[in-house]
């Protein structure tokens, strides 16, 4: 009996470089990125961004597709509680302030700032984490209510 | 759930590898699903009851103890 299991293809590997490539790109070019004007900088990082969303995209469906239904119920329940401890860990740490500490630091490393505003740059990274959290849940119900809709439409069968 | 999974691969001398490979699936799959430890879908029992040429209900068999 034929196997049904596919193994990686060539594409899951040009992805995967794509998704390492495009955001280290961004990183080694932000000395000369902080001499561009804001328009370059924008389009620069959006391009490396959308890049690494879309090659992550397609990567995921391709890796789903190999997978077997044991190893989905695998992916899902990691998935569903490893962002969820993931999030709280966030949440956690933000208030600990040897790390809102290390991230004020780094934040001002990389702008270039020396006495950055400590509550603006930890309410920055708050907000952003809300948003993705938000996000997330918004996405998760619309993905819910879509899949719950696909799979309750009428049989095609005549019969 | 519980089934005879092991029992009849002895009977072929078939490892669980061996059953993966002939079902399609990955070898964590089919000692989970032996062990009584994941509940395969209907679509995978029928295969693997068709690996070894049984009827379902002559490799599977549900568990009193957990029904749900």
């Amino acid at each position: 009996m034929p196997s049904r299991r596919k193994s990686q293809s060539p594409i899951a590997l040009v992805l995967l470089a794509v998704m390492v490539v495009a955001p280290l790109s961004v990183i080694v070019s932000i000395p000369w990125l902080k001499e561009q004007p804001d328009g370059v900088v924008f389009l620069f990082s959006g391009i490396a961004a959308a890049a690494t969303i879309l090659a992550g995209f397609f990567s995921a469906i391709l890796h789903d597709r190999t997978l077997d239904e044991w190893e989905r119920s695998n992916a899902r329940f990691s998935s569903q509680w490893g962002w969820t401890t993931g999030a709280a860990l966030v949440a956690l740490l933000l208030s600990l302030p040897p790390f809102r500490d290390f991230f004020v630091a780094r934040a001002a490393d990389l702008a270039d700032v020396a006495n950055p505003d400590d509550t603006l740059v930890i309410l920055a990274f708050t907000f952003g984490f809300a948003a993705v959290v938000m996000a997330q849940g918004i996405c998760t119900m619309l993905l819910a209510i879509g899949w719950a809709f696909w799979k309750s439409r009428d049989s095609h069968d005549p019969s | 759930m519980k089934n005879k999974i092991r029992v009849l691969r002895a009977e072929r001398k078939w490892s669980q590898a061996e059953l993966a490979e002939r079902v399609g699936v990955s070898r964590n799959s089919i000692n989970s699903i032996e062990n009584g430890h994941f509940d395969p879908s209907l679509s995978l029992a029928f295969d693997i009851a068709e690996a070894f040429e049984s009827k379902i209900e002559d490799v599977f068999e549900r568990d009193p103890l957990k029904r749900s």
